[in-house]
């Protein structure tokens, strides 16, 4: 009777951390991605993240919202691998993803469309890390000022100030 | 004209932040309102654009990442390499100036030397007898290669 119930426990947290994991790995990936400018930093971070989904599943009471907690989560663990000297020496030698040159396009708009794009990411890619950061949580995740300015451990004003020249960087790569 | 509003006033009005004087300004102004919707504009793309899955990425030459692994390797070999002539350097001159013996024969026969030596001919002296040993294990036996070949002629017949 009690093995039968911790397996169908055991078999529960699985299916519940499959659909997790199904529902919010695209977007938790892209978010590391857009964060740490590396597909394979990116990979890792995101695994982590959904490790620690599981054993959150395992051994706590599980958060409500499960998407909030993944990226909060997310971003702390970003932000860990962005602080470490490792990563600041990768960075400092320049040693991250290329974006690969875009396929040749059928139309020339699209191709011109990719060609912006291309260039707008090469653009984020430039970006400070801080600058970067705010941006992403700010306009791409949605999050308010002063959440942006708790997570990242900056004044209200700080954040205005870094989102203010991530703007101004990142529109250079849309002015055609 | 020079009430105008900057690029840093119009974001914080974008974002529902900016003051109210800048906000009765930005209505009032066609020039200001054309900046704003502009900078509206550019961020709505930007947005969009980057929500969007992140173009393929051109995996790093692994080489980039295995030159420091390469030269981390390199470094120890050659750390290994000079303090490996270092020693036997040091083991040689100490060696000649610490009494040595006479023959191979004689070092292979003699004991390891006593603890109580001074340190410098008690190394060099542990150095010449470990080399006596490899020279007699290199040497080859006369006695059996002479035993085996009379074997062989004699079995045969030759």
């Amino acid at each position: 009777m009690k093995a039968g119930n911790l397996l169908r426990i055991e078999s529960k947290i699985a299916v519940d951390h499959e659909r997790i994991y199904r529902a919010h790995q695209t977007r938790i990936l892209n978010l590391c991605r857009l964060l740490l400018r590396d597909t394979d930093e990116a990979e890792d971070v995101a695994q982590e993240v959904f490790l620690r989904a599981f054993e959150r599943l395992t051994s706590q009471e599980p958060p409500t919202v499960w998407e909030a907690w993944l990226v909060r989560v997310a971003v702390n663990a970003c932000r860990d691998r962005q602080r470490s000297g490792w990563w600041k020496s990768r960075t400092r030698r320049g040693d991250l993803d290329e974006l690969a040159p875009w396929l040749s396009s059928s139309s020339e708009e699209s191709a011109r469309t990719r060609e912006w794009q291309a260039r707008l990411w090469q653009q984020l890619r430039t970006l400070k890390s801080k600058q970067r950061n705010v941006f992403v949580l700010r306009y791409i995740e949605g999050w308010s000022t002063n959440e942006v300015a708790e997570t990242l451990g900056l004044s209200a004003a700080g954040v205005k100030t870094h989102l203010f020249r991530a703007v101004r960087h990142l529109r250079k790569a849309v002015e055609r | 004209m020079k009430t105008c509003l900057d690029e840093k006033s119009l974001l914080s009005l974008h974002d529902g932040e900016g003051a109210r004087a800048d906000r009765s300004h930005l209505e009032s102004c066609l020039d200001c309102a054309r900046r704003y919707r502009r900078l509206t504009d550019d961020l709505k793309e930007i947005v969009a654009a980057l929500k969007q899955p992140a173009p393929p990425a051109a995996r790093r030459n692994p080489l980039a990442y295995s030159g420091l692994q390469w030269s981390l390797a390199a470094g120890i070999v050659a750390i290994a390499f000079l303090f490996g002539r270092m020693t036997t350097a040091g083991t040689r001159r100490t060696g000649s100036i610490a009494a040595a013996p006479q023959s191979s024969e004689q070092l292979a026969s003699s004991q390891p030397p006593a603890l109580g030596d001074s340190a410098a001919s008690a190394a060099a002296s542990y150095g010449l007898y470990i080399d006596s040993l490899f020279e007699q294990q290199e040497e080859p036996d006369q006695n059996l290669v002479a035993t085996e070949d009379t074997w062989d002629t004699d079995s045969y017949g030759l």
